[in-house]
């Protein structure tokens, strides 16, 4: 028997919780973080709306190739983040202020 | 309470609170390790889901690599400036707030969602090969098309971090 | 479902891809090329004679009406041919401009390999029938627009790749919960199928409201149109001209391609208790409105020309809003011309930025000195803020009077407040937009060199303002093509 209201629950609150890390750390590794949790986020839900529509292997399908997304985001994230630590030595995104109109 | 509900209510409780702790701390590495514990508790989630070859590649490719690859990504950057690994916040109450607004309306609907629940045996026979005959059936272009977006970032990464100008 | 039909449904389906698959082949070789030999003669011909091979199949099996491959997830009709075959256009245009780019790096065949990825994740997001697919040719243009954008590798280029980086990835983490309730609402995946609208339709509570618009959020973030627009004038400012023109056009075009069947879609073709319509006309207003009012401000003609094609989305997304079948075509014909002006400001642009002219008040005296590319600047930047004699104008009047008969069909007043914000934005862009031939033209400045467009820059210039020409003196010969197109799921 599987409860279905708490992995709701959770995936609502990873989701809030991601968000509000996107928002709030001043960190570009740290905003990766958070984009990771909204990723876990879905896979969650898909993974829990596959037992509610056991028919076909959709959702867990689905949430494989988020996961391989989520990988191909991370490294090319990576290599974006030390690029720009290399000209302007932080990752922080308040301080690259260069381009402005 | 049966004891598979406590474990999964357990495993639940571990995300949860490793996820409030990405945000709570102020280092980086801390979150670094918040953000390990709080995916290999979803990997528990999914195998308590009869999910186990996505938990198992959860395992693999999320816990033991894009962490791995992040904790590679910190490292690089701090030992460029030799700063510690603090954050600051910025823009706190916005952030809160557009948080709490999303937490409380998806909870409030998603949780009308949660009607019916399904059968354990209809899914979990033969669950390997049954996920490997659909990706090389229904799933076949998706699939290849990850292979490609793999190669691209490959190459997007290489590309990216190449130093010498040309 | 046995195997044997399994594998007899992807033998045939693969039959119907020859465009992709050419596409697919152009990338490998390019990339084994790049291995041995780094001649960019050799890297460029490899990329030319593959997209044009892509196009020539596209064009032949034109007439196709409708196919649907790999049991459904991707369906090929002539609405995503035309699309496809713009997108090839773009991206061969772009691989012209980067023959003048005076950056080493822009002709790397990592470069035009990433370009092609591109293309090839525009081929399958118009097809897309499938969330699933929709995600991943999403992301693939996606994670290989971030490292387009900062290709030039300046301060500036990764500051925009950084930026829009970090926009995109939320966005499209945004549309993936998105995804995932709707695949909780309905049980399916495939957003065509009758279990997908019935689903929609009977589901009654707001969470297909929250679901749509967080989807939305990533459709948007694509097209770049308002709310999800502010990584594009950091983008544009900093990445190399080839760049800035191939990612204004071709990711665009698929993002509205696949837009409309969204929305199609999650309205039910109507039938939904929430108004879409309306929804879709106010996100129009926002980014008309927002465009067009920044780039008023902007001195910088790289971040003037992002506001600008923000505002250009805008515009077609009143095609989409029209909400009538003449409205998508007419979208189509705007699409078209708005492939066209747009590559011909941005191949001067890259003339005069070459010649250190990026501000508008640079341009001051150009016009006398650097003759022929102020003057085919003139008619792109004519063309854009839709004045005769060119397209430009054919296509916004097209776009108007499709709004105009829904408008009447409907009776909602949210689109004859459209109608009047277009018009009143089309106004505003005049002053952004004339403002350059205006320094160039009319006033005396500081003493540049003389010079003209090489050869290449000459001939693309000429071919697009003919046909930006052409298209106002007789947009029948387009029309009968796009009349051709129908636009089924």
């Amino acid at each position: 028997m599987i409860e279905a209201l708490p992995l709701h629950i959770l995936s609502a609150f990873l989701f809030a919780t991601g968000l509000a890390i996107v928002i709030i750390k001043r960190n570009a590794i740290v905003v990766l973080m958070g984009i990771e949790l909204m990723l876990n986020a879905s896979n969650v839900n898909l993974i829990v709306f596959n037992r509610m529509h056991p028919s076909t292997f959709d959702g867990q399908m689905f949430a494989l190739f988020v996961i391989i997304v989520a990988v191909c985001e991370t490294a090319v994230g990576l290599a974006i983040i030390l690029r720009v630590y290399r000209f302007y030595k932080t990752s922080v995104p308040d301080h690259i202020q260069e381009l402005k109109g | 309470m049966s004891s598979y509900s406590i474990i999964l209510y357990g495993f639940i409780l571990i995300a949860l609170i490793s996820a409030i702790g990405i945000l709570a701390v102020n280092n980086v590495f801390k979150a670094a390790l918040f953000l390990l514990t709080c995916l290999l508790s979803l990997a528990a989630i999914y195998v308590l889901c009869l999910a186990e070859f996505v938990a198992v590649t959860q395992i693999l490719v999320y816990a033991g690599g894009v962490v791995v690859v992040i904790i590679f990504g910190i490292m690089l950057t701090t030992k460029l400036t030799g700063k510690p690994l603090e954050v600051k916040n910025g823009n706190l109450f916005p952030g809160l707030l557009a948080a709490l607004a999303f937490a409380s309306m998806l909870v409030k609907y998603q949780s009308m969602m949660a009607t019916s629940t399904a059968e354990l045996s209809t899914m979990s026979e033969n669950l390997v090969s049954k996920t490997g005959v659909e990706l090389m059936t229904n799933y076949v272009l998706p699939f290849e098309l990850a292979g490609l977006l793999l190669l691209m970032a490959l190459i997007g990464a290489a590309v990216t971090t190449r130093s010498t100008p040309e | 479902m046995n195997l044997q039909e399994a594998l007899h449904i992807i033998e045939k389906s693969l039959s119907y891809l020859y465009p992709e698959l050419i596409l697919t082949g152009g990338i490998l070789v390019l990339i084994t090329i790049s291995l041995f030999k780094r001649i960019s003669s050799i890297v460029f011909s490899v990329v030319s004679i593959s997209i044009c091979l892509a196009t020539i199949s596209l064009l032949v099996e034109e007439g196709l009406l409708r196919a649907s491959l790999f049991s459904g997830i991707i369906v090929k009709e002539s609405f995503s041919t035309y699309l496809k075959i713009l997108a090839n256009i773009g991206s061969l245009v772009t691989c012209v401009m980067t023959l003048s780019s005076n950056n080493q790096r822009m002709k790397s065949a990592e470069f035009y390999a990433l370009l092609l990825t591109i293309v090839l994740g525009g081929h399958f997001l118009v097809m897309s029938n499938n969330l699933l697919m929709v995600f991943i040719s999403m992301e693939i243009i996606s994670i290989s627009s971030y490292v387009l954008a900062g290709h030039a590798n300046t301060k500036e280029a990764s500051e925009g790749s950084l930026k829009y980086f970090l926009f995109g990835s939320v966005a499209s983490a945004i549309m993936l919960y998105g995804f995932s309730l709707l695949y909780g609402v309905t049980g399916t995946l495939d957003f065509a199928t009758e279990g997908f609208v019935k689903g929609i339709t009977e589901y009654n509570s707001p969470i297909l409201l929250i679901a749509g618009f967080m989807a939305l959020a990533g459709f948007l973030f694509k097209v770049g149109a308002a709310p999800m627009h502010p990584w594009a004038p950091d983008v544009y400012q900093g990445a190399s001209v080839p760049v800035v023109a191939f990612l204004s056009v071709v990711p665009k075009l698929a993002g509205i391609g696949i837009l409309i069947k969204f929305i199609l879609v999650i309205s039910a073709y109507g039938q939904s208790k929430y108004d879409w319509q309306a929804i879709i006309s106010v996100v129009a207003i926002l980014t008309l409105t927002v465009g067009n009012f920044s780039a008023l401000a902007q001195r910088n003609l790289k971040r003037m020309m992002a506001y600008s094609s923000i505002a250009q989305t805008g515009f077609l997304l009143v095609g989409i809003a029209a909400y009538l079948p003449e409205g998508i075509q007419f979208m189509l014909f705007y699409a078209t011309v708005y492939v066209a002006m747009n590559f011909i400001v941005f191949i001067s642009l890259q003339f005069f930025e070459q010649r250190n002219i990026w501000n508008t008040e640079h341009f001051a005296g150009t016009g006398r000195l650097l003759l022929w590319p102020s003057i085919s600047m003139l008619i792109g930047l004519i063309a854009l803020t839709g004045l005769p004699p060119t397209a430009g104008f054919t296509g916004k009047l097209f776009i108007f009077s499709s709004l105009w008969e829904a408008y009447h069909l409907s009776e909602k007043n949210i689109l004859l407040w459209l109608f009047v914000f277009g018009l009143l934005n089309t106004v505003v862009s005049l002053f952004y937009y004339l403002k350059i031939p205006y320094y160039a033209f009319l006033k005396e400045g500081q003493s540049v060199e003389k010079g003209n467009f090489n050869l290449w820059e000459n001939l693309l210039s000429l071919i697009l303002v003919l046909v930006v020409l052409g298209l106002f003196f007789a947009p029948g010969l387009l029309m009968c093509w796009i009349n051709s197109v129908n636009f089924v799921l």
